[in-house]
């Protein structure tokens, strides 16, 4: 099976006053039709910058300094604005955190989905209200005729998430990226939405790319997941594998800082410290400073990948550790 | 945050924490910025330090076979002269000088007044509301629907009606400024009761509270370091706006007398003498006038949009 | 809330019947005098020691109990009352306060509760003299001797809060609080801005310090993995009402309230890769327009008519009360 999505060797540098640093460093990463891989980290780590190299949304003092980004095999990040911005929409549709920034709260959500449908495609009006219907029908609106016409503050919290689903949706993208989707909404509504998301993946072959710092929403979401530690990946495979045999120290320590459902620890096992600024990131392994396991070649020779089935980890000793 | 970094403090420290900063940076990077202060700063310096760096005493009797000369470059002009002498003989230059002098004490202490005034209501609207506020915003809704020009010649009238011509003219200075100032503290107080009521809603300002902070202590060391930022911002431009109303009123008049040369009389008295040829004692001063609100307000303009955080750098 | 435990009454912060009503100012389409009921007759117990946690969605009315506890907000029913005594007003709280019988109160959001143009040791040196310490010698002995209590170095003093990451931030915040000495720390979804690894350290801290002075915690929050570690009881609150109030033992081994037993198995779980999650149906209902009976019924698999028409009344349970009539007549 071709990769839907491939991403190789990409690297990213901030432009910053103090001079040039690097935000992403060596990504490969690739993913299937069909497939939901989940990017996780916590802040600082470069998951959300990951995904803005994929749909050229990337800030402004931000560029791509190696590497390319392949959708289809064709390249997609060296092309212009312009180019990008047919691309996006036609064939990657973008969700992010908040649905209140995503939709513009003077223009109906009809108005809305049909002028994205209309500014990609030759479709008359009544065609487009008709398709719009049928999108905020499969997002799972209830009475989305009546609501058809009703403006964003109208909805609550989570059905304005599913609207803009329906917005990402509305040119049957192959690509859909969901930037902390349910990040701002409460337990009940993100299940619905993970679940609308994973229907949605399975229903239309689409694939998706998530960005959640909760491992939680991984297990129950992604097929694969790539942990991303200081703008590097540390560690990446199938869910299942990585969430309840995770090889990477990082990926260790920060499953075991969950709260347990099953027993009631006295204290949490912690990750000393804290991910370093851009400005400071350590030589050799990111991570050697708060790693439990570090040794000299950990300080100065940057781990390469260890293959260990359909899992790649970045870590001297990552046959050591996942036994 | 590092451990190794020892903590800055003093005055050199805090100094050197403000070249480092944004701030700073932002502004070496606005050619514009930096044109408007180095005008702004150079006519200031020259204004402060006008008995020295002017070439005459317009204060000295003049000599008034002097009078009506044209610039150095025009026929008839002297090199004593730059920039000609008026009727009576005296360095339109040096008049300029000094006049600078004046128009910017009044306008620096016309702001003053207005900021200390409106920040002070503005922050005890917004941070106790009810009747004390709708007090305060509706005296300043009436007064805003005033030009300001009009409260500055009302309370100036006031003044002279109690007072008399002749005190007037000794208490012309500090009449001007409170003419100005009171009429400008609205927009201070506005601004500043908008902010307050924003920032009295921050979680640091609930903490004092439950703290038992007393309610003065939170307003003035929590909220006013919070929300100063605006008001510098408009106490730049209110700078510039203050110099025009003083050289307006003293244009009209109702300023300074005459025989004191601040930029607005200096137009005045050459306006008289505009069409018949001696443009310079009037063009000369108003060219000053300019360039000294124009540089203030492109500084006021880009601070604040160097103080906005919304504004992408 | 009712605990079985033999504790000394007297030492505690109690709220009974806690209401909360904001009257709605009149609109379009909406009449005069509308009222919405923010907070419905919650009562809770704070004891040395202890760990009670209020858990729910956004818009429960968990954060407006906490207000109310520490005074930011006024009471519309029900009464505080600390070791007996009532704080109705701001004058017995100020006379509680000098009694050093105190509560304080760690924020959610650790970039907003520290003021940006005061250094930490300025933030630390405010509590201190609000607590009744004089004298710059021992304010400057006594913040450093802190901010080692909360795991930052003596440095920090001099710097600025945003100098700090948010885990650190949260740190400085609950200095500031343990500055005081409370007997009482309202946490207001204390790591909810944080990152799990980040969370995992201030909840150790939160604890070490609970052992270390017998704080009585009210942790506030809509996680619940973390009511789980830190909780010795728990309210579970659903429109402003307590529908499940009983130890964490007994409702996290065995749930009863519907909305608890949905909200325990729509935790997105680690532990668990590829379950399927069983899904709530529905959204919270618009507090302006609260459901009829039982608030949660529009929302419940087990409703009936009775559920519909009368609001279920709390009923004794093994560790505590839950409001349900299915339980009650052992449809459940």
């Amino acid at each position: 099976m071709s990769a839907l999505l491939e991403i190789r060797n990409l690297s990213a540098t901030f432009a910053t006053r103090r001079g040039i640093v690097s935000a992403l460093s060596n990504i490969d990463l690739s993913l299937a039709p069909g497939e939901i891989l989940a990017l996780v980290g916590e802040s600082g780590a470069g998951k959300s910058l990951a995904s803005s190299c994929i749909n050229g949304l990337l800030p402004r003092n931000c560029r791509i300094s190696e590497g390319e980004v392949l959708l289809e095999g064709q390249r997609i990040d060296n092309l212009s604005n312009k180019q990008m911005e047919k691309i996006r929409g036609a064939q990657i549709g973008t969700i992010f955190q908040d649905p209140l920034t995503s939709l513009n709260p003077l223009y109906t959500v009809c108005q809305q989905i049909t002028r994205t449908l209309r500014a990609h495609r030759y479709i008359s009006d009544a065609d487009a209200q008709k398709r719009a219907l049928e999108l905020l029908e499969e997002v799972g609106i209830p009475g989305a005729a009546q609501r058809l016409h009703a403006y964003p503050h109208e909805f609550s919290g989570g059905m304005r998430q599913r609207v803009v689903i329906a917005m990402a949706l509305a040119l049957r993208p192959k690509l859909i990226i969901a930037d902390e989707p349910t990040t701002a909404l409460d337990v009940s509504i993100q299940a619905q939405i993970l679940e609308l998301l994973r229907r949605l993946s399975k229903d239309h072959g689409a694939s998706v790319i998530l960005v959640t710092h909760d491992m939680g929403v991984v297990a129950e979401t992604a097929d694969r997941v790539a942990v991303l530690y200081a703008g590097r990946i540390a560690e990446t495979g199938p869910v299942a594998d990585v969430l309840l045999r995770p090889a990477h120290p990082y990926t260790q320590g920060l499953l075991g800082s969950i709260p347990s459902m099953e027993r009631k620890l006295a204290r949490l096992p912690q990750i000393p410290g804290s991910m370093p600024g851009l400005t400071a990131i350590p030589q050799g392994c990111a991570f050697n400073p708060r790693c439990p396991r570090t040794a000299d070649v950990c300080r100065q020779v940057r781990p390469e990948a260890h293959l260990a089935g359909a899992r790649r980890v970045f870590c001297h000793f990552a046959e050591e550790l996942a036994s | 945050m590092s451990d190794a970094t020892s903590p800055r403090r003093g005055p050199a420290a805090a100094l050197s924490r403000f070249f480092d900063g944004d701030l700073w940076y932002n502004f070496r990077t606005s050619p514009l910025a930096v044109i408007a202060a180095i005008i702004f700063f150079g006519l200031s310096l020259a204004a402060i330090f006008a008995q020295f760096v002017a070439p005459h005493n317009p204060f000295l009797a003049p000599d008034l076979m002097d009078g009506m000369m044209p610039p150095m470059w025009e026929s008839g002009g002297s090199q004593t002269f730059l920039l000609g002498t008026d009727d009576q003989g005296r360095d339109v230059l040096s008049l300029i000088l000094h006049g600078m002098q004046v128009s910017l004490f009044v306008g620096l202490a016309a702001v003053l007044l207005s900021v200390v005034l409106g920040v002070t209501l503005g922050l005890i609207a917004g941070f106790f509301g009810g009747v004390v506020d709708a007090v305060i915003m509706r005296i300043a809704d009436i007064q805003l629907s005033f030009p300001n020009i009009l409260v500055a010649l009302l309370i100036d009238g006031m003044v002279s009606a109690s007072f008399g011509r002749a005190t007037q003219a000794a208490l012309a200075l500090p009449v001007l400024v409170l003419a100005i100032g009171l009429s400008d503290w609205v927009q201070y107080a506005r601004t500043v009761r908008a902010s307050t009521l924003v920032e009295r809603r921050r979680e640091y300002v609930q903490a004092a509270r439950i703290m038992h902070i007393p309610s003065v202590i939170i307003l003035f060391r929590h909220i006013l370091p919070n929300i100063m930022g605006p008001v510098v911002v408009i106490g730049t431009l209110g700078l510039a706006h203050a110099i025009i109303a003083e050289a307006t009123l003293s244009f009209l008049g109702v300023g300074l007398p005459p025989t004191q040369p601040s930029l607005g009389t200096l137009i005045r008295t050459g306006n008289d003498y505009l069409f018949s040829g001696e443009w310079w004692m009037t063009v000369f001063p108003a060219v000053t006038l300019v360039l000294l609100s124009l540089s203030v307000n492109v500084f006021g303009d880009w601070l604040r949009d160097a103080l906005n955080p919304r504004i992408g750098k | 809330m009712t605990q079985a435990d033999p504790v000394p009454t007297g030492f505690d912060l109690q709220a009974s019947g806690l209401r909360k009503t904001y009257d709605l100012a009149p609109g379009p389409g909406r009449p005069k005098g509308q009222q919405v009921h923010a907070v419905r007759d919650v009562s809770l117990t704070l004891r040395p020691g202890r760990t009670t946690a209020l858990v729910g969605e956004s818009g429960c009315g968990k954060s407006t109990i906490a207000k109310m506890l520490v005074g930011l907000e006024s009471i519309s029913g029900g009464a505080v009352r600390l070791d007996g005594g009532p704080l109705d007003s701001q004058a017995a709280r100020k006379k509680a306060w000098d009694a050093k019988r105190r509560i304080q109160m760690v924020f959610q959001d650790p970039y907003a509760s520290l003021n940006p143009r005061w250094r930490v040791s300025r933030i630390i040196a405010e509590a201190l003299a609000a607590s009744g310490l004089r004298g710059g010698a021992a304010i400057k002995a006594r913040t450093l001797e802190i901010l080692s209590q909360v795991g930052l170095p003596e440095v920090a003093a001099d710097k600025f809060p945003h100098e700090f990451s948010g885990g650190q931030r949260q740190r400085i915040s609950i200095a500031r609080a343990l500055a005081c000495e409370p007997q009482f720390l309202i946490c207001d979804e204390p790591t909810s801005a944080l990152d799990v690894s980040v969370q995992a350290q201030i909840l150790n801290l939160l604890k070490d310090l609970q052992d270390r002075h017998a704080l009585a915690y009210l942790l506030i929050t809509h996680d619940l993995s973390v009511v789980h570690h830190m909780a010795d009881h728990v309210g579970v609150m659903y429109l402003g009402m307590l529908v499940e109030d009983r130890s964490a033992a007994d409702l996290f081994s065995q749930p009863l309230h519907p909305y608890t037993q949905t909200l325990l198995e729509t935790i997105p779980r680690a532990d668990q890769p590829g379950r399927e999650p069983p899904r709530l149906s529905g959204e919270v209902p618009n507090p302006l327009n609260p459901p009829s009976g039982c608030p949660f019924h529009p929302r419940c698999a087990a409703a009936n008519d009775r559920c519909r028409a009368e609001q279920p009344q709390a009923i004794a349970v093994s560790g505590g009360t839950v409001s349900c009539h299915a339980v009650e007549e052992g449809r459940l």
